[in-house]
């Protein structure tokens, strides 16, 4: 074919090209940015000194908590909360995204009034208000609505613990600003991609599920990593209502032996834990999508993911 | 005597207040190849996109193979056509736009694939043995797992081409199949539509490239401002126009150099 080998050649003469050494161009130095650096490091240099010898941390006691049964467990309450809402967040968001193109105008209208709703008020009220929903509604049940026929009927205190209030309050909220994610991803996606799927004869939802999906999900990873981070630390916010998170736990420990700064250190330390590796994750979720930069189909995640593990080779390092 | 595989009658179309298509008609017998060409705005495209249906129709009436595209009767009540026969319709016919439109996130094979797959419920192995037949009739054999933002501009038009051809249509739509493209890769997409053309396929392409649909054609539209101002066979529209507007068309894009990328692409493509 006469085509690839114009194509063969090409790519020959692009590596002989790159055979070819380049020259590095040295930097001017400005005194500025000298004297500018010397300062940071030095005003760091103090503050970490301060910490480090400041007898008050008790960093013997941070190191103790750090890794213990109670906090390790409490650890994964957070992890739970935030994995659990997050997800039912993103199915939320799919839904009211739909909703909100929907032709029907009570759809539309119904998708304005949560997102009004739910963005407008504060997430801590939110969740105070779910924890005392007995106030509200003394019982919870199921059945066919202004008939006395029930399913099932239960007292709201036994089925909104402490734990359920928080993931209808972090995952109810989270949801409506998911939506606006969902949203903008699906409008990044050019109308064009939708003129080419329907004029194969697909279906609108399937146009929508094959083509836009896929495509808006690209868009929605860096700004949904971003709310997850959020989440992780607004899950703290539980502790208020007895969520049983890290925060809960800790300040109930520090409530008891009053080793506040250790304790509270214990919790950031494992809240910067699970940021950074919540960013590694976004990370490699975006390369792992990033279809257009991406060569042949040939390597996944999978394999990528382990051999930018591996030391001394090639990739990405988050040294 | 077969249904003709379009049948436009009076298609009037409104965007707002702009009145973009005033009263279109057009037939075409299967096997047939209609040009439409005129200047940018003059309604071309969009009684390209009326045909299948990407866009509705305010009065007039379209039939494909003899079936409306843009209405229903229920009992004597003209109602808008539903999405089951849209997609029934559209399945039927194959589009390709100016700007490619392949699916970026899929590889050039899974572009082909997925109208057979999902619309054609053809079985995944069955799809990939086509897919890579019908790449191969558009001279990509070998670019099948790259994906568009990999190819050039021309390979990308050639894999919309044989996406469009996996659904086995009826009748072929261009949408100025080649207006995106660099200059030098307009040949060879020319060429597959040449080739395509020789197996006989109905077809109907909006394009600037006047040369090529005098090469083509069967019948000739010229349109301007919503209306059919001529048509007839390429002699007569190309070398004997009646019409004023038509020969002021003519002149203005007769400065453009087709001749020598004509003859480029006859050497560089044996597909």
């Amino acid at each position: 074919m006469s085509l690839s080998i114009a194509r063969d050649t090409a790519e020959t003469e692009l590596r002989q090209e790159q055979a070819v050494s380049r020259t590095k161009l040295a930097h001017k130095r400005h005194w500025g940015e000298i004297v500018a650096s010397v300062l940071v490091v030095v005003v760091a240099a103090f503050i970490i000194h301060a910490i480090v010898v400041n007898k008050n941390m008790q960093w013997h006691v941070v190191w103790s908590y750090f890794g213990s049964h109670v906090i390790i467990t409490a650890l994964l309450v957070t992890l739970e909360l935030s994995l659990v809402s997050q997800a039912i967040a993103i199915v939320l968001g799919i839904l009211l995204a739909a909703m909100g193109q929907a032709r029907n105008p009570v759809m539309r209208t119904a998708q304005q009034g949560y997102i009004w709703l739910f963005r407008g008020t504060p997430l801590l009220v939110q969740l105070l208000f779910w924890y005392n929903l007995a106030l509200l509604f003394p019982n919870i049940s199921l059945g066919i609505p202004f008939t006395h026929l029930y399913l099932f009927q239960e007292s709201t205190n036994s089925v909104i613990t402490g734990f359920v209030a928080s993931i209808l309050g972090l995952a109810l909220n989270e949801g409506a600003y998911m939506a606006e994610i969902v949203r903008s991803g699906i409008l990044a996606v050019p109308k064009g991609q939708l003129d080419a799927g329907s004029s194969l004869g697909m279906r609108r939802r399937r146009v929508f599920r094959k083509i836009v999906l896929p495509q808006a999900v690209r868009v929605m990873i860096p700004p949904t990593g971003n709310q997850f981070i959020g989440l992780l630390k607004a899950s703290s916010l539980v502790s208020v209502i007895g969520g049983g998170d890290l925060l809960t736990r800790v300040e109930y420990i520090y409530g008891q032996n009053f080793l506040v700064i250790p304790l509270l250190l214990v919790a950031s330390i494992w809240y910067l834990v699970l940021t950074s590796l919540a960013t590694i994750g976004q990370h490699f979720l975006e390369r792992a999508l990033d279809v257009e930069k991406r060569g042949p189909r040939s390597e996944r995640l999978g394999p990528r993911w382990l051999r930018n593990l591996r030391p001394g080779k090639e990739g990405v390092s988050y040294g | 005597m077969a249904d003709p595989t379009v049948q436009a009658t009076g298609v009037h179309k409104w965007f707002g207040q702009t009145h973009v298509l005033r009263g279109i008609d057009l037939t075409v017998a299967p096997g047939q190849i209609v040009g439409i060409i005129g200047p940018s705005g003059s309604g071309k495209s969009t009684f390209l996109r009326c045909i299948n249906h990407l866009e509705t129709i305010d009065a007039g009436d379209i039939l494909f193979q003899g079936k409306s595209v843009a209405r229903r009767l229920l009992k004597d009540r003209p109602f808008e056509i539903d999405e089951k026969s849209v997609c029934d319709l559209r399945s039927r016919m194959g589009m390709v736009f100016q700007q490619f439109h392949l699916f970026p996130h899929l590889t050039a094979l899974q572009n082909v694939m997925l109208g057979p797959v999902n619309v054609l419920k053809q079985k995944k192995g069955e799809a990939e043995q086509i897919a890579t037949d019908l790449l191969k009739r558009v001279g990509l054999a070998d670019r099948g797992h790259h994906f568009p933002a990999q190819l050039s501009g021309g390979q990308q038009q050639r894999v919309a081409i044989a996406r469009a051809l996996a659904m086995n249509p009826a009748l072929m739509l261009f949408d100025e199949p080649t207006s995106a493209l660099d200059p030098e890769l307009v040949g060879e997409v020319l060429a597959v539509i040449r080739q395509l053309a020789e197996t006989g396929m109905t077809m109907i392409i909006v394009t600037h490239e006047m040369q090529f649909v005098q090469e083509i054609a069967d019948q000739v539209l010229f349109m301007d401002n919503g209306v059919v101002v001529e048509r007839g066979t390429c002699r007569q529209v190309f070398k004997d126009p009646r019409e004023a507007r038509t020969r002021d068309f003519l002149a203005r894009v007769a400065h453009y150099p087709k001749q020598e990328r004509e003859g480029e692409a006859g050497r560089t493509l044996k597909v």
